[in-house]
């Protein structure tokens, strides 16, 4: 199977607290943090991995494509990808403020035709934008089948199609999804039973997580190709369907705490003081 | 000296074990004396052990950077590193002056951590470093050695499949290659239990009998054989002792920042500021120290004296940095929780210079030799 798997870096998410807006209001600045991978993205890179080999004989079976959008440093954030075991990377260089959902869907669909991968697989949103929306947008676009918030896939018809279980507040939805198709991912794909592809063994484990990369992978990963390529070049449309016109830090909080005497008076207050019902 | 971008990513995902391998597994491991298994097992999954061996052994043929980082990232994150320190240095004197034969046949098992080659036995109990009047002797018998040993601070050898032995035989002393499970019942060990958990033991052989095939390197050319890895293993020790001199800054600049007492965080007083300053311009200039002597290393040049001093100039960065941060964590720096009290008992491991002084005072300075 062809996968792409379109990844952001984010600023540091351990260090959230420590972004700042810049004087004039007009953007989020996190001077300082370290930039790393969004987490969601990370655990779809492992998912593709899962998907794409025989664990247990150490075999690839398909192809998987990094893309990025952002300026040319992302390309360090690529090879992270790239040391876990994904084959080659494209750089989309734009300027990160230029950047919102809808641009980036553009730009994505721009790269799935050009790629013509079987699945795209991505993280269901990135924890500095929150958006959730990249993923549903590109579906749409492509006219695509679409599953969000994915926590466990199987694949049926030798990859054709897909059994996947959403989480969503109701419960687990099954589905199976016909490839090509857009998949997002939650937390719970990289459990140690997520991933089944009729390949691995269905007994195998993985270990929790995305995998650390092997020192021979980072090695390997300076060598693999990342085609570079301006975003005008794609030839989408990069006008920004929103834009933000002032970003304000929320008010400090008080941090106070209150004692309260008996179960009924806390929900007196909370009913009344707090009004959260 | 930018740093390569594959070592930052070296650095990365070292990192990211710490998730894995948090202080309370250190913790753990430093409580009950053990050997860090789980730990071990992932870095030889991952490759590490054979970062240094040749490409044709099943290793990755990497410089002695690559290693640097990897035993620097571990103690900066709250670990212990001299496991995979000690599996990465002394394989290379398996490397350059092992037979054809001795090096297929360990060093693939090596290089994936399958075998484990942890233990050079070389200090002994009246001479100390004294390596020239060694009473450890293998003597000629046929076409045999047989092998009478008593060494003493021997680290990790209960948990170590090969070990390096240094003996004298008629010829001068000469370098011995045991395979623990040809050893049987000729030898013998006695944990001695020290400040940092080095696993450490008194070792004595009595009446083994080793063909030649045992024997590392010439006869009477044991000390040169290790000598020539002395440049790679004062590097790894002065990378250790920057990444405990970094775990001890890190620490202790962000306790400084954010423990108030008097109505503000200790950070701003002086008398905590000074010392944390102090120990950061040392750190920062036995790194530099460190990677000149790398370069000199990679690039095939003598690296001898740059060693030396950069294990001496780290070694002690990372002990002020110590001290500094007990004065920013005051008594809380001494319990077990904040894990500055077993990171300072880890670095005291490395702060026994004399021998390398007078290294470099002989060889650097071209004063009159002293030992």
């Amino acid at each position: 199977m062809k996968i792409l798997v379109p990844l952001k870096r984010v600023c540091d998410p351990d260090n959230a607290n420590k972004v700042k807006v810049s004087g004039d209001g007009k953007a989020v600045t996190s001077e300082g943090l370290e930039w790393k991978p969004n987490p969601f993205d990370e655990y779809a890179v492992e998912a593709a991995l899962r998907l794409n080999e025989n664990a247990a004989k150490n075999e690839k079976l398909g192809e998987i494509v990094v893309c990025s959008i952002g300026v040319a440093d992302v390309a360090q954030t690529i090879r992270q990808a790239l040391a876990m075991g994904a084959d080659r990377g494209i750089l989309v260089t734009a300027d990160d403020g230029a950047l919102e959902s809808t641009v980036v869907a553009r730009a994505l669909k721009a790269l799935v035709e050009k790629e013509k991968p079987d699945l795209v697989l991505m993280g269901k949103q990135t924890v500095d934008g929150d958006s959730n929306a990249v993923g549903q947008m590109l579906a749409e676009m492509l006219g695509w089948p679409m599953a969000t918030f994915v926590a466990s896939i199987s694949t049926s018809d030798g990859g054709k199609s897909l059994n996947v279980k959403r989480e969503v507040d109701m419960g687990v939805v099954t589905l199976k999804v016909t490839t090509p198709a857009v998949v997002t991912v939650d937390l719970r794909i990289v459990s140690p039973e997520a991933v089944k592809n009729g390949a691995t063994p269905d007994s195998h484990k993985y270990n929790e997580g995305p995998r650390y990369a092997s020192l021979k992978g980072i090695m390997q990963a300076k060598k693999k190709k990342i085609d570079q390529l301006e975003l005008p070049a794609l030839g989408s449309d990069a006008t920004p369907a929103t834009t933000y016109p002032r970003f304000e830090l929320p008010p400090a909080r008080s941090g106070s705490c209150t004692f309260v005497e008996s179960v009924d008076a806390l929900v007196d207050k909370l009913k009344n003081q707090a009004k959260a019902f | 000296m930018i740093e390569r971008p594959e070592l930052k990513e070296v650095r990365r995902q070292i990192r990211l074990m710490a998730r894995e391998f948090g202080a309370e597994y250190w913790r753990e491991v430093d409580r009950t004396r053990a050997f860090p298994d789980a730990f071990v097992d992932l870095m030889a999954e991952k490759g590490y052990p054979g970062a240094l061996i040749p490409k044709e052994y099943g290793g990755l043929g990497l410089g002695p950077s690559t290693a640097a980082v990897v035993v620097e990232e571990i103690n900066r994150f709250g670990g212990d590193a001299s496991v995979i320190n000690a599996q990465m240095a002394i394989s290379s004197t398996l490397v350059r002056d092992g037979t054809d034969e001795q090096r297929a046949r360990y060093l693939p098992g090596i290089a994936s951590g399958k075998i484990r080659l942890l233990t050079v036995a070389a200090t002994e109990p009246d001479s100390g470093a004294d390596m020239s009047h060694l009473e450890s002797y293998a003597r000629l018998d046929g076409d045999h050695w047989v092998l009478d040993a008593r060494k003493v601070l021997i680290s990790l050898v209960e948990h170590s499949d090969l070990m390096i032995l240094l003996v004298r035989t008629d010829r001068g002393p000469t370098l011995f290659l045991l395979d623990r499970k040809e050893l049987g019942d000729k030898i013998e060990t006695h944990s001695v239990t020290l400040i940092a958990n080095r696993l450490t033991t008194t070792l004595f052989i009595d009446g083994l009998r080793v063909s030649d095939v045992a024997r590392l390197g010439p006869v009477g050319g044991g000390l040169k054989c290790l000598m020539k890895g002395f440049a790679l293993r004062r590097l790894l020790a002065a990378s250790e002792s920057i990444g405990n001199a970094r775990f001890f800054l890190d620490r202790s600049i962000e306790h400084a920042k954010t423990r108030i007492t008097f109505n503000r965080p200790v950070g701003q007083n002086q008398g905590v500021q000074y010392p944390l300053t102090q120990a950061y311009a040392k750190t920062e200039a036995a790194d530099l120290m460190r990677w000149d002597a790398l370069r000199l290393l990679e690039s095939k040049q003598d690296a001898s004296g740059r060693s030396a001093l950069a294990k001496v100039l780290a070694s002690e960065a990372a002990w002020e940095a110590g001290r500094a941060a007990l004065t920013s964590f005051g008594g809380w720096g001494l319990a077990t929780e904040y894990d500055i009290e077993r990171k300072l008992r880890d670095a005291s491991v490395f702060v026994f210079n004399n021998m390398l002084l007078s290294y470099i005072a002989e060889q650097v300075l071209g004063l009159p030799k002293a030992f």
